[in-house]
């Protein structure tokens, strides 16, 4: 017979083994690109290999803002963002305010906001 | 009523810019498309333009590539829907039980596959999950005594790992929808439940589920719209192939227009593409008024 403490415990550790495993799930491959960044040779090399960084290096982030250009494509994706959001916000907001008082009969909301 | 006739006219006022925006941005680009649709359209001579009707959607009907593209985009998406959909509840349900510590710490972790860029990820599971040699997976089998297959150079595989790959990149959405969800699902019907003696698997099936119908409606679409006109991920993974194991429409379409220069096919694949989404998202707004209409 378990105990209700037991069981307890069980559950708790079984619940977070099962989110532990999603999380090893969902964070490796972002992790294994920072690895990657930080070593020096990192193309065919053993994931854990890389994940020991014994060939540790920043060069790669230096080498990305010096011939990678970094400046440059980071200016072109601030600009499209920021205006991405600007346009929306100024468009988005008034429409729905909009949409919420053209209440009628003939016309539906839901079929403008489609 | 002058008032409401003049508040209505207001509203209209707030839509307008909107309204206009949209028809520029969405509508035209639209038009456009159906129009080189209807049209013989070569890049090498664009302005040779020859009108041939519904010709090419005959054409596209009768290639056995594109009926193989529109095969293979269903079973892309549906098992990107139900992989998603099914971890998503999962996760939440196990994200929700009230023994979970640090559970905004967990949220947070759990989104950083949705926000990572699709191609970005491509890569990183290409060569670190999926890598013959060296990838994770395979060195998992190998620990216990498995085969070391190439799973993207496979036609058996291509298709199976680009779908996982694809749901690791969508779940955080149906996660973080049916998490907020069922934290809005009153303590008393849980308390109820365990009074009555259902376990955690009795709770998900009877109390959890029929609360998120509406959730997975909604998440469902999402991801059907998403998974449906999936290019850059799969293109990351592998272009399309081996063979034409993994060539979905968006690929199909692409290798059409700018490969074969064919841009009246490559239009008239993409219109289809929208007259089957356009459909899906049809039904969608049906089932789900139908489910809004039930619950109220």
């Amino acid at each position: 017979m378990i105990s209700p403490r037991l069981k307890k415990h069980g559950a708790v550790w079984t619940i977070h083994t099962l989110l532990g495993i999603w999380m090893i799930i969902s964070l490796f491959p972002p992790l294994m690109l920072v690895a990657a960044s930080l070593n020096r040779t990192a193309l065919f090399r053993s994931p854990l290999d890389l994940l020991m960084f014994r060939n540790f290096s920043t060069e790669n982030f230096s080498q990305a803002f010096v011939r990678g250009d970094f400046w440059f494509f980071f200016t072109n994706s601030v600009i499209i963002s920021t205006s991405a959001v600007v346009i929306t916000l100024v468009v988005c907001v008034p429409l729905a305010y909009g949409l919420t008082k053209i209440v009628n009969r003939r016309v539906k909301r839901d079929q403008i906001a489609v | 009523m002058a008032r409401h006739r003049d508040k209505f006219t207001r509203g209209w006022w707030f839509i307008l810019p909107g309204l206009i925006l949209m028809t520029i941005v969405v509508g035209t680009p639209l038009l456009m498309g159906f129009y080189y649709s209807l049209h013989d359209v070569f890049l090498y001579s664009f302005n040779d333009q020859v009108f041939v009707g519904l010709d090419n959607y005959r054409r596209a009907l009768e290639d056995p590539l594109y009926i193989n593209a529109l095969q293979i985009t269903a079973i892309f998406t549906v098992g990107c829907v139900v992989t998603s959909v099914g971890l998503g509840i999962l996760i939440a349900f196990l994200l929700n039980a009230r023994q979970v510590r640090f559970r905004a710490m967990w949220v947070a972790l759990f989104l950083i596959p949705f926000v990572m860029t699709p191609v970005v990820g491509g890569i990183a599971w290409r060569f670190f999950i999926w890598q013959q040699e060296f990838g994770v997976v395979n060195q998992v089998l190998a620990f216990f005594g498995g085969d070391k297959p190439y799973w993207l150079l496979d036609r058996e595989t291509a298709l199976l790992a680009t779908i996982i790959t694809n749901s690791w990149h969508l779940t955080p959405l149906a996660i973080l929808v049916f998490y907020a969800a069922l934290t809005t699902i009153p303590d008393e019907l849980h308390e109820a439940g365990r009074v009555d003696g259902a376990g955690p698997f009795q709770a998900l099936w009877y109390i959890v589920l029929p609360m998120l119908r509406p959730h997975i409606l909604f998440v469902s679409i999402i991801i059907i719209t998403s998974a449906f006109r999936e290019f850059d991920m799969i293109w990351a993974l592998t272009g399309g192939g081996p063979g034409r194991s993994t060539s979905v429409l968006s690929i199909f379409a692409y290798n059409r227009g700018i490969a074969n220069q064919d841009m009246g096919m490559a239009n008239t694949i993409a219109f289809t593409m929208f007259i089957i989404m356009a459909v899906v998202a049809w039904l969608y707004i049906t089932l789900y008024r139908r489910r809004v209409g039930e619950n109220t």
